[in-house]
């Protein structure tokens, strides 16, 4: 066929215009296979620019994020003062985003992302793609979010196989709410901590009870604090009143 | 250039401003381009004579692109100034030839040379190639090699360039003679065997050994003798001169003069600096005394790097931070006392765990298996323990786990990041083939990390669900219409998520019929009375089904497990006679089995270190001892067998412990043995017996009876036979209802790789097996050795291939014994 001719073929400048026909009516795969070509050919110039540009571009459009970010982070680093560089810097982000996995997975990829799209709205802070660029960050900061929650929940969930896991839930969902202060997932991680700290007073020795059924306490009242009509309070309350039962129990023993 | 305006270099430099800028010359770049990598811009103000041109020039030269590079004033106008560049660019690479070397070299090296066609040819890079060849081929031992390159013009394109990259390998360097001298403590055979990657020709001892000459590796043999001599108390030890010298024949003579020194001793060892522990302790950890035989390296094991060094006793109770350094406090004719100075340091706490890598397998699924939590003081020993149970789960490479402390001394508080590299995981098992005149296939699929969750969301099936460590195998096998099986078994590892409690559930199906005429009348070891008279209304067919509910126990210690399992199996028979005198029927066998079990073995698929033990036993309900019924005058089959009952025992063990230093060889103990018990007398379960002999495979054979292998004799071969009469006719029956086996293997890997596990192995194996207690005779045993390898692909599982050679005649059965071959496929226990 015409295409595998054009394969065979010398000539760099055809292979360039019949790869940016294929580009413009959108036929990305074969494109990409002649823009990879032609691009060492034209390094230094000002095609080469462009096929560098426009390969990536190809490789994104047929979903090979992967390939495409890497093509379009190098070519940030080739031509930092290019026109397209700064579409290029918010696709390589966006590759990224792409690959991005679910929560229960290796986040390498959302934390490229992030450093990605944070250096984008760096460079370009008055680009027309920084509000697009903000919403994907915040749902990539609740993904990671989410992934810390698991991990809470999981230890949570343990409960005391194999040593205090309450402690490590109350732990884990502390460092997250500091790394992510603003999560959607917010309240739910606060309560957790109040759970947890409610469970691990319960399970306590005798010694610790007492100053760790306090401590619940003060974590209660900050709850309701914050979430004053939240989903878990009738949750929190029956925490709060079996607290108070305890407490006079042991106050009443003490005496 | 003839008008061009004159700059005097006398004169106070003036400023102007740069009003354009042209670049000339044979350009194959964009002039635009070229003209930005000079820095210089238009409107931009520069000094002439003066930095700003002399800068532009050098980032040209700096590029190293260009030949040659000037700059010059075209015209100037009042305060403006026109620049002109010329820029001669260097030639760029058509083609690369390389002459003298084998195609794999040539990938091999072109790979660092990494020259790319159209990228241009600098000296540098010339230089850079050059030297890239001769080291590499250096390092294998090729000393003289010469490389040459020659650069010539590309007639078909301008400033293209040609190079042809000649290499002249000559003949590998090679030793001739290695000689010592000085050396009184140590022997030259000593000596010789420490330098390990140097070593002469021509000696049967070397026969293994790499003989030819490379620097580097030399130099690094030399530092080992040192190294040896130190360990050895020779503290002053050093080489006083090594000469080398070339003959003719491409060989080296080596010769090397240590000065040995005194041998040294340890002293007193003092303790500074530690509160928690007591002096005494330490010392006693550190297991030196006074008067041992000076050795740095022993010193450094037991401080630092042994299972239980001294620094672990800290390690392991949370104090990351604390150091131990050794000082050579005094040091008096042939004695060293040694301070050690202990900085102990706030404990450490976990504050975050992290978990790189699982870019397949859910989060969950490895964290729930640590050992080191937030919250929880620093322990190393945890850490190792922890590595040692990923790699058991079998999702990672193991030989890739790496655990990263990140201290955060200002918080008393530490990160411990998990690095994993997933390998895959999954099994297939697809075979076919003509056999015995009829066609025979099996396919299996073993799924061992599927998710049962997932199964519904059509986004995770690529290929298959998976992240949630639940393990799915399916298995057919079939030949038509002499044999089917069929079996399905899942196992979810955390039922509920909240403890390690398994779930196990298995149904499965098989299906034989006495057919085919043609079927060797010797079949596979056994007399076929079927096979001559081409039957195929006869049929035994068994149905089962099982679930299990394993639990890791906390006590004795929290490597044991306890499974139990609760199954039934079905029996039909029709006209069969395998089975003794059971020929016809219907049987129901509903049994527990409860199986305790230890395993402390450190990585499954080469194991060099830890134990696994397992104790089963297996009981039907004692049918006969509540139905009040007389067993001793049932004749009837159907009646008897309806229900069977019986019990059974049984119990291995294994045990590991590498042999050397750099953990390689790994031997294997291994006992183990079986009873098959009944309650009543004339009620002897017909199933579940043992047959031993040959390779082992197929845990349970369609017979109902359990295979144990023991090589060097063919299948099946050493069960015990008893007789019995139907119509008058004797007929002969499998019976072994006990069983013991030992097991000795030595172990060598050949490639650790994830790829492939490879390994080799001699064995040693007795066992025996017998009809019933008076028999028994733990001493009469059928003995064997053998050797074997073993290999593992993630895609297809266990592999081997072992011979045996029987030493003991089998009576009854001369072609028995003797050499065997064996295909393993699978793990066994």
């Amino acid at each position: 066929s015409n295409y595998q001719k054009l394969l065979k073929s010398n000539d760099t400048d055809l292979k360039f215009e019949k790869a940016m026909e294929y580009y413009n009516n959108g036929d990305y795969k074969r494109a990409a296979t002649l823009f990879n070509d032609v691009m060492r050919s034209y390094r230094a110039t000002e095609r080469g620019e462009l096929s560098h540009y426009i390969y990536a571009d190809c490789l994104l459009k047929a979903r090979e994020y992967m390939l495409a970010g890497h093509y379009f982070t190098v070519f940030v680093q080739s031509y930092p003062s290019s026109a397209y560089a700064e579409e290029a810097q918010f696709n390589a982000a966006y590759c990224s985003y792409m690959l991005s996995p679910t929560a229960r997975l290796d986040q390498t990829e959302t934390n490229k992302a992030l450093e990605g799209f944070q250096l984008f709205i760096n460079l370009y802070p008055t680009s027309k793609r920084v509000k697009e660029a903000t919403a994907f960050m915040d749902e990539l900061r609740d993904k990671l979010a989410y992934k810390a929650y698991l991990n809470a929940k999981m230890y949570y969930d343990l409960g005391s196989y194999l040593g205090n896991n309450y402690l490590s839930a109350v732990i884990t969902a502390r460092n997250t709410l500091d790394d992510f202060p603003d999560t959607k997932y917010r309240e739910e991680l606060y309560f957790l901590i109040l759970d947890a700290k409610y469970k691990e007073a319960v399970n306590s020795v005798e010694a610790k009870k007492d100053e760790r059924l306090r401590d619940t306490l003060d974590e209660y009242y900050s709850f309701i604090n914050e979430y004053p009509e939240s989903a878990y309070l009738s949750n929190a309350n029956k925490i709060f009143q079996d607290i108070n039962k305890l407490l006079k129990s042991t106050t009443s023993s003490n005496q | 250039q003839e008008n061009l305006p004159e700059i005097s270099y006398t004169a106070k430099p003036r400023k102007y401003v740069v009003a354009a800028i042209d670049v000339v010359g044979e350009l194959n770049n964009d002039p635009k381009i070229l003209a930005n990598l000079s820095g210089l811009r238009v409107g931009q103000e520069v000094t002439i004579p003066g930095d700003d041109i002399t800068a532009a020039i050098k980032k040209y030269w700096d590029y190293g692109l260009f030949s040659d590079v000037k700059i010059y004033a075209k015209k100037i106008e009042g305060r403006d100034v026109y620049l002109e560049i010329f820029l001669q660019e260097r030639p760029r690479l058509s083609m690369l030839n390389y002459h003298g070397l084998k195609k794999a070299e040539i990938e091999a090296v072109d790979e660092k040379v990494a020259m790319i066609k159209g990228s241009q040819v600098t000296p540098y890079l010339l230089r850079r190639a050059e030297k890239f060849i001769k080291d590499h081929f250096v390092d294998k031992g090729f000393y003289n090699t010469e490389v040459n390159i020659v650069q010539r013009d590309d007639t078909s394109r301008v400033n293209h360039v040609i190079l042809d990259v000649y290499v002249d390998k000559k003949e590998k360097v090679k030793i001739s003679s290695l000689v010592f001298e000085g050396n009184e403590a140590l022997t030259e055979g000593q000596l010789n065997r420490y330098m390990k990657k140097t070593n002469e020709r021509r000696k049967i001892k070397n026969f293994f050994r790499t003989k030819k000459f490379v620097e580097e590796n030399y130099r690094a043999d030399l530092d080992k003798i040192i190294e040896k001599y130190n360990e050895k108390g020779y503290r002053d030890a050093y080489i006083v001169y090594d000469s080398i010298s070339r003959n003719d024949d491409n060989t080296l003579n080596i010769k090397i003069r240590v000065e040995e020194g005194n041998q040294y001793y340890f002293g007193n060892i003092t303790w500074v600096g530690n509160t928690i522990y007591p002096s005494e302790y330490l010392s006693f950890l550190l297991r030196i005394r006074k008067g041992d035989v000076f050795n740095q390296t022993l010193l450094d094991e037991r401080l630092f790097t042994d299972d239980d060094a001294v620094q672990n006793e800290y390690l392991n109770n949370g104090y990351l931070f604390s150091r131990i350094i050794p000082v050579d406090l005094k040091i008096y004719n042939d004695t060293v006392d040694l301070e050690m100075r202990i900085y102990e340091g706030e404990q450490a706490t976990i504050n975050r765990v992290i978990i790189n890598g699982n870019t397949k397998t859910h989060e969950h699924v490895v964290r729930r298996e640590l050992r080191v939590k937030p919250g929880e003081l620093f322990n190393k020993a945890a850490i190792v323990r922890t590595v040692r149970e990923l790699a058991q789960l079998g999702h990672f490479d193991p030989e890739k786990i790496n655990p990263v402390p990140i201290p955060d001394q200002d918080k008393g508080t530490v990160d411990i990041e998990f690095n994993l590299e997933e390998k895959p995981n999954d099994q297939i098992e697809l075979s076919g083939g003509w056999g015995a005149g009829m066609f025979v296939g099996t396919l299996g699929l073993s799924f061992s990390n599927f998710s049962v969750r997932n199964i519904t969301n059509l986004d995770a099936w690529k290929p298959l669900p998976s992240g949630d460590g639940q393990t799915l195998g399916l298995r057919a096998q079939t030949n038509g219409k002499y044999y089917q099986a069929y079996s399905i078994n899942f196992v979810e590892p955390w039922l509920g998520g909240k403890k390690p409690n398994s779930l196990s559930v298995s149904l499965y199906y098989t299906l034989q019929t006495g057919i085919s005429s043609r079927y060797g009348y010797y079949g596979y070891g056994y007399y076929d009375p079927y096979s001559y008279k081409g039957d195929d209304s006869r049929h035994i067919k068994v149905l089962g089904a099982s679930l299990g509910l394993g639990r890791r126990l906390t006590w004795p210690d929290d490597w044991f497990t306890l499974y139990n399992e609760l199954s039934y199996r079905q029996y039909d028979l029709k006209d069969w006679s395998f089975i003794g005198n059971f020929r016809n029927g219907k049987s129901h066998s509903i049994y527990l089995k409860t199986i305790l079990s230890r395993n402390s073995i450190d990585n499954p698929l080469y194991t060099r270190s830890g134990s696994s033990f397992s104790l089963g036993v297996e009981l039907t309900p004692p049918y006969s001892s509540f139905t009040g019924k007389d067993y001793s005058s049932i004749t009837d089959e159907q009646e008897l067998y309806e229900f069977i009952e019986y019990h059974k025992w049984t119990f291995k063990g294994a045990m590991f412990k590498p042999l050397d230093r750099a953990n390689k060889f790994v031997v294997m103990s291994k006992i183990e043995g079986g009873f098959l018990g009944y309650y009543n007398d004339y009620l002897k379960s017909p199933f579940e017996k043992f047959t031993l002999g040959g390779d082992g495979m197929s845990g349970y054979s369609m017979y109902g009876s359990e295979t144990v292998g023991l090589r060097g004799y063919e299948n099946n071969s050493l069960t015990p036979y008893s007789f019995y009469e139907v119509d008058g006719e004797r007929y002969s029956m499998a019976d072994g209802n006990m069983y013991t086996k030992l097991t000795m293997e030595l172990r060598y890997p050949f490639t650790l790789q994830p790829s492939a596990t490879v390994y080799g192995l001699m064995f040693l194996e007795a066992g025996n097996a017998w009809s019933d207690f008076k028999g028994y005779n733990p001493f009469q045993m059928y003995r064997s050795a053998g050797l074997g390898v073993r290999i593992f692909l993630p895609m297809f599982g266990l592999l081997g291939i072992d011979w045996g050679y029987g030493f003991d005649t089998v009576p009854g059965r001369p072609e028995a014994a003797g050499s065997n071959f064996h295909f393993v496929m699978g793990q066994s226990f």
